[in-house]
């Protein structure tokens, strides 16, 4: 695919004529170049499924340059390269769905939860208190 | 009462470990515009910083001037908040924390709160190491953080304070 051959605006066609207004709505051209073979895998799918050509690329660009950013984001974050207050601003997303996705990347991370278990096992046997390690194990696994 | 100010990811921590009515007995919060804005619109702690906000619960204010230029808006726009009007600054971004401290503003963060909270028999230590194997599961807070935590909870707990 080749992507980005040019760019434009459409405006609303009753408004010609008059002062171009802001809608939220307005929407960028973006043309992309396909390949015979990528048009016929691309047309075979958007008749399956009953869709446009049009409508299919522009919601899997979305879908896919949202959750790049997300990526990018929590990747930045966990990397100490970026603070979420400035990752908001770069991506356009908020920072609660940034710290999520950054939980759900730690989240596959067994290693966080057994540095913990271990710092309050050694804990508990320096200071002779067993019971704060089963409090703690006991948390763990709620 | 004490007034503070809180950038966004302390108000997720907060939201998340059920710290809101303990910081809203402590402190007379005050909540910067950016950081209303970074939280988004439609998330369960944007949901409860409007709530708090319509209720008059949490005030609105904004800094006069931008001492520090670092960071993102709702970081930048706390920590010149608490800079110029002398407020308690909460705030969990580790990197920031370092800068606003840096320049002299009294700063904590959620696990420092949490565990003032263990000190003052408010919360049990099941509570206290719930929270904090949460925050470790959620790997959103630095683990160094973390651990010291832990420490200053059995430290507490072996002088005796919270047996």
């Amino acid at each position: 695919m080749d992507p980005l051959c040019g760019k434009g605006r459409s405006g609303d066609p009753t408004e010609r004529g008059k002062p171009m207004k802001k809608e939220k709505h307005e929407k960028t051209t973006v043309t992309v170049r396909l390949t015979d073979e990528e048009d016929q895998v691309l047309s075979r799918l958007c008749m399956l499924k009953k869709t446009s050509k049009t409508g299919y690329l522009a919601r899997l660009a979305k879908e896919q340059a949202k959750q790049e950013l997300l990526r990018y984001a929590a990747e930045e974050y966990l990397g100490e390269r970026a603070s979420l207050s400035e990752l908001a601003k770069k991506t356009g997303l908020d920072v609660p769905t940034i710290m999520d996705e950054v939980a759900s990347i730690k989240g596959e991370d067994k290693r966080a939860v057994e540095a913990f278990l271990s710092a309050v096992e050694t804990i508990s046997k320096l200071n002779k208190d067993p019971e704060l390690y089963n409090l703690a194990v006991n948390a763990v696994r709620e | 009462m004490r007034v503070a100010t809180f950038d966004s990811s302390f108000w997720v921590h907060a939201v998340y470990l059920d710290l809101i009515e303990f910081l809203l007995s402590d402190f007379e919060l005050i909540c910067t515009k950016a950081v209303e804005d970074e939280l988004g619109r439609d998330n369960p702690t944007s949901r409860r910083l409007k709530e708090l906000l319509a209720d008059k619960s949490i005030k609105r204010a904004a800094p006069r001037s931008e001492r520090i230029k670092l960071y993102g808006d709702g970081e930048r726009a706390a920590i010149n908040l608490a800079l110029e009007r002398k407020f308690l600054l909460l705030i969990d971004d580790w990197r920031p924390y370092e800068a606003a401290q840096a320049a002299g503003v009294e700063v904590i963060n959620s696990l420092a709160y949490l565990v003032g909270l263990y000190e003052q028999k408010r919360i049990t230590l099941e509570r206290a190491l719930h929270a904090l194997a949460k925050t470790t599961r959620r790997g959103t807070l630095r683990p160094e953080w973390i651990h010291s935590a832990v420490r200053v909870v059995a430290e507490i707990r072996r002088k005796g304070e919270n047996r």
